[in-house]
């Protein structure tokens, strides 16, 4: 069975309440018993002392007066006689010369009296488990040798007394203080082991709390984390992508050129054929001059001949073939002209269309270089939000570490405060394990 | 003179959209135009709206009677026409016929009418033509 720091608590206030209680208990009645048994021994000097004083008085004087004042001073009010068991005077030889009680019980005359008590040493005490012998020499005025030795025996009833009810108040009051001791071991160990629980189950919601407040967050950076990735990776596409437009637009753009320069040679070309076409015009206008005059030179020859009557017919006809010759010749120049008009036309059509292939293609160049100006800022804007998703991303992970640490650190403190709970009473820790026993089950 | 011949030569020309002709023995050489000479329509009283190159100059050789010796010189009178301008044979099968009625002088310069195909040519009288033009060159007057 385990205890609680409470209950440890309580037990060992007790232990030393109970070890107070039974210190005092043998202390007490000790000290009494030695306190009485000294008061003892300093009633029976003082007793031997004084009657030794008025036995010496008597010795020179009326030694017939000694046994009654043995008796007087025994029965004197002054003194409690309940312990005195005998005064006896014996003589140096041993025969015995006063008593009290003057009658003998039958004990004879006490105990052997001391001796080796000299002028510089009259006095001595001896013990018995019974009694106190308090023993004096007697020396009558300035003499050297002792007169007898007055012996003083007391009882030890009143030491037993002493002892016995010292005994028994030691142990009423060790039994007292061990009951209070035992109530303030209870409330002390209570006062102090409450607020320890107290403080523990506090700090075990609070850890708790911390815990989840923790997982709670990391499970959110771990989120974030996963956001900024697949930002990251929906960057790198984009980044591809506008890599793949940029590709497309430098061969747009390159195509577009060439097409422009394409278009450029044929409006040259096209130029250069007109210019050719105004040649050829005029060497027509030459043809038809030379073909009009001619036409003019058969008419005239036509009217000689005809003039000449019969002798110019082959005049006159070789100017009419000339004149066929000559209307050919401006009929064939005619429709070179409007052949040569169709060109032009169809050349000027084509200059149109080389003009509007020449818009279209510095159109198509505009717009290309715009969309790859617009496609290297958008790659490198891209790339900036790629940085700035890296950094997010390490940010998110040391704050991730740190939220993990705290996790740890936080569960630690769970720990801690469960096993402080569990030191000060373990009863709450059996009574959480079975709940989640129960919750688990 | 028709009668003795069997065709006269005629110099066949335009004047607009219509077909002249006049005897081309009188005629002493076709020229390109000059933008000063005169055009026959002026000449007629019609209007042409045909362009200078496609024009001729016809040189007209006119008799002048000295009238002393009786002896006669020739001179050159311009007249513009338009083109195409050729010379052609009538002979009697194109001359159409006078109508009854009409008096050959009704109109002096056109003396009579032919035809060729499809083609109707009226005939000029010289002399009136240049009679005319005479005329038209005094601006009318005597």
């Amino acid at each position: 069975m385990q205890l609680g720091l409470r209950a440890k608590l309580t037990f060992a206030i007790a232990f030393l309440i109970v070890a107070f209680a039974g210190f005092f208990a043998l202390y007490f009645p000790t000290q009494q018993e030695e306190a009485a048994a000294t008061a003892l021994r300093s009633r029976a000097k003082s007793i031997s002392a004084a009657l030794s004083t008025g036995v010496a008085k008597l010795v020179a004087t009326d030694q017939g007066q000694v046994q009654t004042l043995l008796e007087d001073f025994a029965e004197s009010p002054a003194v409690d006689r309940s312990d005195i068991a005998s005064i006896v005077i014996v003589r140096p030889n041993g025969s015995p010369f006063a008593r009290y009680p003057a009658h003998d019980d039958g004990k004879g005359y006490g105990p052997a009296p001391a001796t080796g008590l000299t002028p510089d040493s009259p006095f001595r005490i001896d013990e018995t488990d019974d009694m106190v012998i308090a023993s004096v020499a007697i020396f009558p005025d300035r003499e050297d040798s002792a007169f007898g030795i007055l012996t003083t025996t007391l009882s030890q009833d009143s030491v037993r007394t002493a002892r016995a009810s010292g005994r028994a108040s030691a142990l009423v009051v060790a039994a007292l203080i061990l009951v209070i001791g035992v109530i303030v071991a209870w409330l002390v160990g209570g006062g102090i082991a409450t607020p320890i629980l107290h403080a523990a189950r506090q700090l075990d919601a609070v850890s708790s709390t911390l815990v989840a407040a923790a997982r709670d967050q990391e499970a959110s950076s771990a989120e974030e984390a996963a956001a900024v990735a697949q930002t990251r990776r929906s960057m790198e596409t984009l980044l591809d992508s506008a890599q793949q437009i940029a590709d497309r637009s430098s061969e747009v753009l390159g195509n577009a050129e060439r097409s422009t320069n394409g278009s450029r040679q044929i409006a040259d070309r096209i130029g250069n054929l007109n210019e050719l076409s105004e040649k050829v015009a005029d060497i027509l206008a030459v043809i038809m001059q030379v073909a009009d005059k001619a036409d003019l030179l058969a008419l005239n020859a036509s009217l000689e001949g005809t003039r000449a009557g019969d002798a110019g017919k082959g005049f006159t006809l070789v100017a009419a073939e000339m004149r066929r010759l000559a209307e050919n010749v401006m009929e064939s120049v005619a429709g070179i002209r409007e052949l040569m008009k169709d060109m032009r036309e169809a050349s000027q059509a084509a200059v149109t269309a080389s003009e509007e292939g020449t818009k279209s293609s510095t159109a198509t160049t505009h717009s290309a270089r715009e969309i790859a100006l617009l496609t290297q800022e958008q790659r490198q804007a891209t790339e900036q939000v790629m940085a700035s998703m890296d950094e997010m991303g390490e940010i998110l992970n040391h704050t991730l570490d740190g939220i993990q640490r705290t996790t740890a650190s936080a569960s630690q403190l769970t720990e801690l405060a469960r096993t402080l709970a569990d030191i000060v009473n373990p009863a709450v820790t059996r009574q959480r394990h079975d709940s989640e026993l129960e919750a688990r089950t | 003179m028709i009668a003795r011949r069997a065709s006269i030569p005629v110099l066949r020309f335009c004047v607009g959209a219509q077909r002249f002709g006049m005897a081309a023995d009188d005629v002493a050489a076709i020229v390109p135009a000059r933008a000063h000479s005169v055009h026959i329509a002026t000449v007629l009283g019609l209007e042409s709206t045909t362009q200078v190159h496609e024009r001729r100059d016809i040189h007209i050789m006119v008799s002048a009677d000295n009238g002393t010796d009786n002896q006669t010189s020739s001179r050159i009178v311009k007249l513009q026409a338009d083109g195409p301008v050729d010379v052609v044979r009538l002979g009697p099968e194109h001359i159409v016929p006078q109508a009854a009625g009409i008096s050959p002088h009704y109109w002096k310069p056109i003396i009579g009418f032919a035809r060729i195909g499809e083609q109707t040519i009226l005939l000029l009288d010289i002399p009136s033509v240049i009679a005319a033009l005479m005329d038209t060159r005094d601006g009318g007057n005597p």
